[in-house]
């Protein structure tokens, strides 16, 4: 039982590490544009120096670049922050919507390695659950990855949020290419453990493209 | 001396346009797209001495648009430039690209134009 307890626990921390790393590049890479605009102001600064005219509207440009990455910055930040108290307490409520769109956020840098564009589809208003938030994510990243293969060929996939009483089943949609076999395949392989610490379950249909998270609104601890 | 053509490729696109211009600046021609779609297109039908990947980019790592463009153009040197910081990926960099040729973002830029004249040269 240790060694289950253990096991997932390992797991978790590898998921956490792996979401931390995608931050990581984001902040490069925003921190680069950044780096090259600013050195390009000063490029400009120094022919201009030398006589050549300095052009007043790609100074303008150029800020408005920094001051978009900026944004960025401070949006990635804020979504680190808000990951981050994810593990605050085991067991918390939360915004789905919004919680789930600060994951997918996270994981964009990832899903669009495979070209695929994941949208998300709140319902109004949004639904809050009493769960534990760092599993779900797991759970939630852990399928989302397992579809991104079953995209299809329009590279789109929908993230569904749809209440009914007493749970709520986050729907991945528009799986084209998910078979039968693998359905099966996916019960096989699916983490028990994780579904376990959730109360949820898990549903695909091939028939209907979809894999969906039926997760409660209140855990029972 | 020999005008060097660089190719340089990041999703990025202000990343792109901001160390076209500085490139040039530096007497570096270089073209640059956000797609190895568009670096493949370009290696058609232009001649390069060094591309400068990212080793992230949508849809293909830069290792494995390398291994498409070095059958396209097999004298094409690289350059890898990524936003990932930690040592299994440095070592994957290193053993696909040589140490030297491989830079953590943000890039110096005297420091990528002396990479650039350095592989550059080496080639000939």
């Amino acid at each position: 039982m240790n060694d289950a307890i253990n096991a997932t626990a390992e797991d978790g921390l590898r998921f956490f590490g792996r979401m931390s790393a995608a931050i990581s590049h984001d902040l490069k890479n925003t921190l680069s544009i950044m780096n090259e605009s600013a050195g390009l102001l000063e490029d400009l600064a120094l022919l201009a120096e030398k006589g050549r005219p300095l052009d007043p509207q790609r100074i303008k440009q150029l800020g408005a670049t920094i001051k978009r990455q900026i944004q960025r910055t401070d949006g990635i930040v804020r979504n680190m922050n808000r990951f981050a108290h994810s593990v605050d307490d085991p067991v918390k409520e939360i915004g789905l919507a919004a919680s789930l769109e600060m994951l997918l956020a996270i994981c964009r840098r990832l899903t669009d390695a495979r070209g695929i564009t994941v949208v998300i589809f709140p319902c109004s208003p949004d639904v809050c659950v009493e769960t534990r938030p760092l599993y779900l994510y797991h759970m939630v990243w852990l399928l989302l990855e397992w579809c991104l293969d079953y995209a299809g060929p329009s590279k789109s996939m929908e993230l569904r949020i749809e209440p009914v009483p007493g749970s709520v089943h986050l729907v991945f949609k528009g799986l084209a290419a998910l078979t039968p076999d693998a359905c099966k395949a996916a019960s096989a392989q699916r983490r028990q453990d994780l579904l376990a610490l959730l109360g949820a379950q898990v549903e695909t249909n091939a028939g209907k493209q979809e894999i969906q998270i039926i997760l409660p609104t209140r855990i029972r601890t | 001396m020999k005008q060097i053509r660089v190719l340089l490729a990041d999703d990025e696109e202000e990343l792109v346009s901001a160390l076209v211009e500085r490139l040039e600046m530096r007497g570096i021609a270089t073209d640059g797209v956000t797609t190895c779609e568009a670096a493949l297109a370009m290696l058609r039908d232009n001649r390069y001495d060094v591309a400068v990947l990212d080793v992230k980019l949508p849809r293909m790592s830069g290792f494995e648009i390398k291994k498409q463009m070095a059958r396209m153009a097999p004298d094409l040197k690289f350059i890898f430039i990524t936003g990932h910081g930690s040592y299994s990926h440095f070592q994957e960099g290193t053993a696909e690209a040589g140490q030297p040729y491989y830079l953590i973002k943000p890039v110096d830029i005297e420091l990528l134009v002396a990479k650039i004249r350095e592989i550059a040269a080496a080639e000939q």
